[in-house]
């Protein structure tokens, strides 16, 4: 028996026991030769018994159903070509199920030619199909937005895609509106469908925007596959994954937005990124999440993009998102740029100075907006940035990395960001380092004010000694300030000009 | 025993005005400051002032395209023109 059902009976029937001993105060209460008033508070608390009675005749009528419908809705679904866990998975997908609905699909199985090797837009807008019959698949080859704007679709089975070299857009399609959800599928579950035949870059936004989907099935992928990017982004309403079964995961070289906005999935789908160079916006994670004891690698031989890696993993109207950022262990980073732009969540972020990456444009910035919407920005510490090889540090704490007060409808906080340790600035032939938006750098305490000092002083680059054309450091007056001047002649003596502007 | 000697250079604008590059430079790089310590290399005629004014207009240019950049980005990671709307990050 259906097991919500069932306790929704157990429920109903300790229930009726209590009400029935309400039932029997009240009469002995009656029997007692009460007052009006009395009679009257009697009736009232009877009330509870009335609309128990009602619950009850709905819930006969609910048995009713599930005694006479259901065995034919699971004789139907046979009928369409469902295994046994496809029949109860469906019973319990599409608690709404019809015969009417299986007919439809009947029809369709009755119609479909097994010879096809291209599905393309095959039931594409098909509002009329509630449950995919089982159609023999082994010989299609092709999948593009096959199920798209199928909106009232909740359930399909395990098909077979062994065959399938190319499957984009699969339950969705590819024009802007999707991603709002509009006219999108209602599948809470995706089969552990087998792509291994899959060929190239055919994978991309195979799963893309199915916000719906609650379960993810164990994909497997073949070897011949190289980029999975979009694969499974936008599965807004994600709870469980069981991962995913690559042939050979060292084949697959890009991951753009592979896994982005998973609101309601707190771990990390993957950390070991094998020989991805393209791992741009592969993580958005929107569920409170700690990280921090969680380490991402890559033994890549080629330089690996980590651009918007985590980018915008906060949702500041919830205040839900990452709140520790993880460890890397990258053999070769490249660009770093917008990595943690927008989280708002974040305390502290590791020590990266093991790594050089190319360009931290916009590495860490909490702002963004036209409207009235504020960003909750914690950020206390950043424990190590190497400059090294940076080719662009714009923005690298603020969004917009200007002033607020003289030009910018844009407050840039960081209020709490006081620790900042940066090794080996001007080593590269980067000629500014914007450091704008920091401006709590070095307050509160002898360990912060040591950093500032160490980052700008102590551990720069000495440009002037190596013949290098001077470079500019951007601050905003007030971290300036905490610099004394000898101080400052240092950092000048060494190549560099420091600019202030009022934050 | 060495001894240092520290020369700093420090220059600041006339009232209304800001420093920039004198150079020139892309807009999405340019810096405007209040104040600018000379580096050792650098030299006075490296930079010039601009009106704050001016410097407004500038920043207001750079803040378009920035923006521009950002919805590029955005939409092209998947993320919707409504969403954009009213300060949205997503």
């Amino acid at each position: 028996m259906d097991a919500n059902l069932n306790k929704s009976l157990i429920q109903k029937t300790r229930e009726t026991f209590r009400l029935l001993g309400v039932v029997e105060d009240a009469l002995q209460r009656v029997r007692e030769c009460p007052t009006r008033e009395e009679v009257k508070e009697v009736l009232a608390g009877l009330s509870e018994f009335i609309e128990l009675q009602e619950r009850v005749t709905r819930l006969e009528e609910q048995m009713r159903v599930y005694h006479e419908l259901h065995p034919k809705l699971r004789a139907g679904l046979r009928e369409i070509g469902y295994n046994e866990r496809e029949v109860e998975e469906c019973m319990e997908d599409v608690p709404d199920l019809t015969l009417a609905d299986i007919e439809y699909a009947k029809s369709i199985l009755e119609s479909y030619d097994t010879e096809r090797t291209d599905l393309t837009e095959a039931f594409f807008g098909d509002t009329r199909l509630v449950v995919m019959p089982k159609i023999d698949t082994s010989k299609v080859e092709r999948i593009y937005q096959t199920w798209g704007k199928c909106r009232n679709l909740k359930y399909v089975p395990l098909l077979d895609f062994s065959s399938v070299k190319f499957a984009k857009y699969i339950f969705s399609y590819s024009e802007i509106d999707s991603l709002n959800g509009k006219d999108s599928v209602k599948l809470k579950r995706i089969q552990p469908f087998d792509f291994s035949a899959i060929e190239g870059n055919g994978l991309r936004f195979a799963f893309y925007c199915n916000q719906e989907v609650t379960k993810l099935g164990r994909i497997r992928i073949g070897a011949k596959c190289t980029d999975i990017g979009g694969i499974f982004g936008r599965l807004i309403k994600l709870k469980s994954f069981d991962g995913i079964e690559f042939e050979d995961f060292g084949n697959i070289r890009a991951a753009r937005h592979s896994f982005e906005f998973w609101y309601n999935y707190p771990k990390l789908p993957v950390v070991d990124l094998g020989n991805i160079v393209d791992a741009d916006g592969m993580f958005r994670m929107r569920e409170v999440c700690d990280l921090s004891e969680e380490t991402i690698r890559s033994g890549c031989a080629s330089e690996v993009n980590l651009s918007s890696m985590f980018s915008w993993s906060w949702d500041a109207s919830t205040n839900l998102g990452m709140t520790g950022a993880p460890k890397l262990e990258i053999k070769n980073p490249g660009s770093m740029s917008y990595m943690y732009v927008g989280c708002g969540g974040l305390r502290v972020i590791p020590d990266y100075c093991h790594l050089a990456p190319t360009s931290l444009e916009r590495f860490y910035a909490a702002q963004y907006g036209e409207g009235t919407r504020k960003y909750s920005e914690k950020l206390e510490r950043i424990e190590g940035l190497n400059f090294e090889r940076v080719t662009s540090t714009e923005g690298i704490f603020s969004y917009f990395g200007k002033s607020r007060s003289t030009y910018s409808p844009y407050p840039i906080l960081n209020p709490d960001l006081r620790y900042i340790r940066i090794v080996n600035l001007g080593k590269s032939a980067c000629a500014v380092y914007d450091l704008v938006g920091a401006s709590s750098w070095g307050d509160g305490s002898e360990e912060n004010l040591q950093s500032l000092v160490d980052s700008l002083l102590t551990n720069s680059y000495d440009r002037q000694a190596a013949g290098m054309e001077p470079a500019t450091i951007r601050l905003d007056s007030t971290t300036a300030n905490r610099l004394t001047d000898v101080q400052k002649a240092a950092i000048t003596s060494k190549g560099y000009s420091i600019t202030t502007i009022d934050v | 025993m060495t001894q240092k000697e520290y020369v700093t250079r420090v220059l600041r604008p006339a009232e209304g005005y800001l420093l920039t590059e004198a150079a020139d430079v892309a807009l999405a790089a340019r810096t405007f400051a209040a104040e600018v310590f000379l580096g050792a290399g650098d030299a006075a005629e490296n930079w010039r002032e601009v009106s704050i004014e001016e410097a407004e207009n500038l920043q207001a240019r750079r803040q378009a395209q920035l923006q521009t950049n950002l919805r590029e980005r955005l939409l092209a990671a998947g993320v919707t023109n409504d969403n954009l709307k009213g300060g949205e990050d997503d």
